[in-house]
C-alpha cells in the first residue's frame, strides 16, 4: 500500500508528465522557427530560402529588391507577429485567471478598444487619425507616446472591468458588460470619425483590420522592450496567478495580496495588449484561444509552464496567420484580424461546447 | 500547560490572558456587516479563546452571524470593534504571507478549475513557505505526500480536480490546509454541499487532525448532530448577539440549545440532542416496555405516529429481541403479537382510524 502510493506521488510530480510537456514545448519552439522561415520566404513575391538565409546572415543578395523586402518589410513584420502573438496570449492568459472566466481576453473585455481610444485621443491632439502610418510620422519619441497612450487607455478600461467584476459575480454578465463597454468606446471613436476627413476614415478602417506591417525597425526595438517588461512582470507573478486558480478567497488565505496582484495584472495586461493594439490595431481571438490550446495540449494550469508555452504557441499561431494573410503568390493581402478570427473563433466555440456550464466553471 | 477545561455554567468564558499558548483569542470583539449603509451587529463584545488541539464547532441559527464571525476571525472582514489575536499578535499587524503560515482556510464552494491535478493543488499549500517562484524543496514534497496519506486521498494525487466527487474535492482542500501546516484551521461550512457519508468522513478527518496533529480547528456548520458528537467545544451564536461557549453536553444540559433554536414548530430535544420533528398528538398516549436499541427504535416509530410515551397509558407495547423483533400490544385485556414494527404500526393506525370514523358513521 505504502509503496503503491509512493509510486503515484512520484508519477504525479516528476518525469513522465514533465517530459511530455517538454516534448510539446519543443514542438512549439520548432513551429515558431518553421513559421518564421516560411513567413520570410512566402509573400506576394516568393524569395528562395537560400537567399533569405544569405540576407539574414549578412551576406546580402544580388537581387536588391529581395534584400529590401526581407530587411525592411518581412523581418520587422515577422518579429512584430512574434511579439503580438506572445503578448496577446500572455495577457489573455492572466485575464482568464484573474476573472476566472474562460472567455476573458483583451479583445472581449474592451482592453483593445481602450487602447484604440488612447491612441485616438493622442492622434486627435496632434491632428492625425489613428493609423500605424500616422504613428510612424511621430518618430521614436512618438512611439513611446503611442505606447503610453494605448496602455493608459487599456488600463482605464481594465480598471473599469475590475470595478464591475467586484459587483458582478456572473461570468456571462461580466462578459456582456465588457462587450458593451467595448462598444461604447468604439462608438465614441466613431462619432469622432464622423467629423473627420474621408481619407482619414479610410486609414482608420485600415487600422481596425489589424496590420503587422506598420512597425518600423526602430519602433520594433521599443515595442519589444515593452513586451519583454510585460511578460517579465507576468512571469514574476506566476506564483500568485497559480494561487488565484483556487479563487480569491483561497488565494488571500494563502498569502496573496489580492490588490497588489490585481495591480500587477492591470499593468502588465495594459502594457502587453495596449502596446500591440497601438501599433498593430485590434487583433482579436489570439488572446482567448491560445491559452486554451496551451492548457489542453500541456494539461496543466500552472502559469510557470503556461506563460512560456503561451509565448511560443502565440508566436507560432500569429506567424501562421500572417503567412495566410499574405496570400502567398498573390498580390493582395488579407486583413490579419480576419485571419485570426477564422483561427480563433472555432477554438472559442470548442471551449464553450466542451464546458457546457460556462457560468460557473472556469476552464 | 493548564489543560483543565472550565465547566461551563451557561456563560462562563475562560480568561484570555491567563493562557499564553492560545492559538487564537479575541478581545471585546464586535462583529457585523454593512448593508446599504445600515450597520447590523451580529455579535457583541465576544471574548473567545482557542487552544492547540481544540476542535470547535461554530453553530447557530441561520442569520445569527456564523459566516461574519468566521470572516472576521480569518482576517477577511474587519471587526466593528475589538481585536482578533493570532498567537498573541493582532491579526491586522501580521503580514499576509506570515499569516498564511499561522492560519489556513477551507471554504464552502468547491473549486472547479480545469486542467488542475490534485498534486498541484496541494503544492499550492506550500507556497507560503516557498520562494517567489514557488519552487518546492524535497521536504515540501514529503509534507504533501504525508498529508495526502493522512487524509486518505493519496490515490487521487495524479487525478484532475474535476474528476473527483464534491466530497473528495473538499477533502483535497482540507488536505491542502494541512499541507499549509498552520496551527489554526478555519472551515466555513465545508460540508454544506456534501452527502451524508462525505460529511461524516470530513468531520471525522478534522477530529483526527485536531487530536493527532494538535491543530486548533474552527468548523462552522449546520450539522448539529455531527457537531455535538465530535466537538470539544461548541461556540453557539445566539440570536441576541451573544455567543455561548462550552462542551456540547453542558450546553444541552443547561438548555442553551433549546433557547438558541427556539422557533415555532422546531424543538430541540434535550434527551436525544436532536431536533424533534414529530410533535405528539394530543390524547395519543402509550406505554412502552423494552430495552436497548429495540426500545429506542420502537420509541422513534411510536413518536412518529404521534404517540407520547407515558407510564399510565391504557395500551402497553412491549418489545424484545427473540431472536428477531418481537412486539406485543396489550389492549383491553387482549394481547396482539407482531414480528415487525411496520405491522404493529399498521395495526395501531387502523384501530385508531376505526375509532375516529365510528362516530361519523353513526
Amino acid at each position: 500500500m505504502v509503496e503503491h502510493t509512493q509510486g503515484i506521488a512520484q508519477q504525479a510530480l516528476s518525469l513522465p508528465v514533465l517530459t511530455s510537456r517538454m516534448v510539446w514545448m519543443a514542438w512549439m519552439a520548432l513551429a515558431v522557427l518553421l513559421f518564421l522561415v516560411l513567413d520570410l520566404v512566402l509573400g506576394s513575391v516568393n524569395i528562395p530560402l537560400t537567399e533569405v538565409v544569405k540576407i539574414l546572415t549578412g551576406q546580402g543578395s544580388e537581387n536588391i529588391a529581395w534584400l529590401k523586402i526581407v530587411q525592411n518589410i518581412r523581418v520587422p513584420k515577422a518579429f512584430t507577429a512574434i511579439l503580438a502573438g506572445a503578448a496577446l496570449s500572455v495577457s489573455g492568459l492572466q485575464m482568464q485567471t484573474l476573472f476566472r472566466n474562460p472567455l476573458a481576453g483583451p479583445s472581449v473585455l474592451g482592453i483593445t478598444s481602450g487602447a484604440s481610444l488612447g491612441v485616438a485621443i493622442l492622434m486627435l491632439g496632434t491632428g492625425h487619425i489613428t493609423s500605424s502610418f500616422a504613428i510612424r510620422q511621430l518618430g521614436i519619441g512618438g512611439s513611446w507616446l503611442v505606447i503610453l497612450a494605448s496602455s493608459t487607455g487599456s488600463a482605464v478600461v481594465m480598471l473599469m472591468v475590475i470595478g464591475l467584476s467586484l459587483r458582478i459575480k456572473d461570468n456571462v454578465i461580466l462578459l456582456i458588460m465588457g462587450l458593451m463597454l467595448s462598444n461604447l468606446i468604439i462608438a465614441m471613436v466613431s462619432i469622432w470619425q464622423y467629423f473627420s476627413e474621408p481619407e482619414q476614415i479610410q486609414e482608420y478602417l485600415m487600422w481596425t483590420f489589424g496590420s503587422l506591417g506598420g512597425v518600423s525597425r526602430e519602433q520594433l526595438t521599443i515595442l519589444s522592450l515593452t513586451i519583454l517588461v510585460g511578460i517579465a512582470l507576468t512571469f514574476s507573478s506566476s506564483k500568485f496567478l497559480n494561487l488565484l486558480l483556487l479563487g480569491e478567497g483561497y488565494a488571500s488565505s494563502m498569502g496573496v495580496n489580492i490588490r497588489y496582484v490585481k495591480l500587477l495584472v492591470i499593468i502588465s495586461t495594459s502594457l502587453l495588449a495596449g502596446a500591440i493594439t497601438g501599433f498593430c490595431g485590434p487583433i482579436g481571438f489570439i488572446g482567448i484561444a491560445v491559452p486554451h490550446l496551451c492548457r489542453a495540449l500541456l494539461n496543466t494550469a500552472d502559469h510557470r509552464i503556461l506563460i512560456p508555452a503561451c509565448c511560443l504557441l502565440g508566436a507560432a499561431v500569429m506567424l501562421l496567420c500572417d503567412i495566410v494573410a499574405q496570400l502567398p503568390g498573390h498580390q493582395g493581402v488579407l486583413p490579419v484580424n480576419a485571419v485570426t478570427a477564422m483561427v480563433g473563433s472555432p477554438v472559442v466555440m470548442w471551449v464553450i461546447l466542451r464546458r457546457k456550464n460556462i457560468k460557473s466553471s472556469f476552464s | 500547560m493548564n489543560t483543565t477545561r472550565i465547566a461551563s455554567d451557561t456563560i462562563s468564558i475562560p480568561d484570555a490572558r491567563s493562557c499564553q499558548d492560545n492559538v487564537l483569542h479575541t478581545e471585546k470583539l464586535t462583529i457585523g456587516y454593512k448593508n446599504r449603509n445600515v450597520v447590523r451587529t451580529v455579535g457583541h463584545a465576544l471574548d473567545l479563546t482557542l487552544r492547540p488541539g481544540q476542535f470547535v464547532c461554530l453553530l447557530g441559527p441561520n442569520g445569527a452571524g456564523k459566516s461574519t464571525l468566521i470572516k472576521t476571525l480569518a482576517g477577511i472582514q474587519r471587526p466593528l470593534a475589538g481585536k482578533v489575536f493570532i498567537a498573541q499578535e493582532d491579526i491586522y499587524t501580521i503580514p499576509k504571507n506570515a499569516l498564511a503560515r499561522k492560519l489556513s482556510l477551507v471554504l464552502t464552494d468547491a473549486v472547479q478549475t480545469g486542467n488542475l491535478d490534485v498534486y498541484t493543488v496541494l503544492t499550492l499549500g506550500r507556497y507560503p513557505y516557498a520562494n517567489w517562484f514557488g519552487t518546492l524543496r524535497e521536504a515540501d514534497k514529503k509534507i504533501i505526500v504525508d498529508a495526502a496519506r493522512a487524509t486518505g486521498i493519496e490515490q487521487h494525487l495524479g487525478k484532475q480536480l474535476d474528476q473527483l466527487s464534491d466530497g473528495e474535492r473538499q477533502k483535497v482542500m482540507i488536505t491542502r490546509a494541512l499541507v499549509q501546516d498552520t496551527p489554526l484551521i478555519i472551515l466555513d461550512e465545508p460540508t454544506a454541499h456534501l452527502d451524508l457519508p462525505s460529511r461524516v468522513e470530513v468531520v471525522r478527518l478534522l477530529r483526527t487532525m485536531a487530536r493527532h496533529a494538535n491543530k486548533a480547528i474552527i468548523l462552522s456548520t449546520h450539522e448539529l448532530d455531527l457537531a455535538l458528537q465530535v466537538a470539544d467545544t461548541i461556540w453557539l451564536m445566539m440570536p441576541n448577539q451573544s455567543l455561548i461557549t462550552g462542551a456540547p453536553e453542558d450546553l444541552i444540559i443547561s438548555g442553551t440549545f433549546e433557547t438558541a433554536f427556539s422557533k415555532s414548530g422546531f424543538d430541540f430535544c434535550r434527551n436525544t440532542g436532536t431536533f424533534r420533528v414529530n410533535t405528539p398528538d394530543e390524547n395519543k398516549t402509550i406505554q412502552l416496555n423494552g430495552e436497548g436499541y429495540i426500545y429506542f427504535w420502537m420509541k422513534r416509530a411510536l413518536e412518529r405516529e404521534g404517540y407520547s410515551i407515558t407510564d399510565d397509558a391504557e395500551d402497553i407495547v412491549s418489545v424484545q429481541l427473540d431472536p428477531e423483533f418481537h412486539g406485543t400490544l396489550g389492549r383491553a385485556g387482549m394481547l396482539y403479537h407482531f414480528h415487525a414494527v411496520a405491522a404493529l404500526l399498521t395495526f395501531l393506525r387502523e384501530e385508531i382510524s376505526v375509532k375516529t370514523n365510528e362516530p361519523a358513521q353513526v
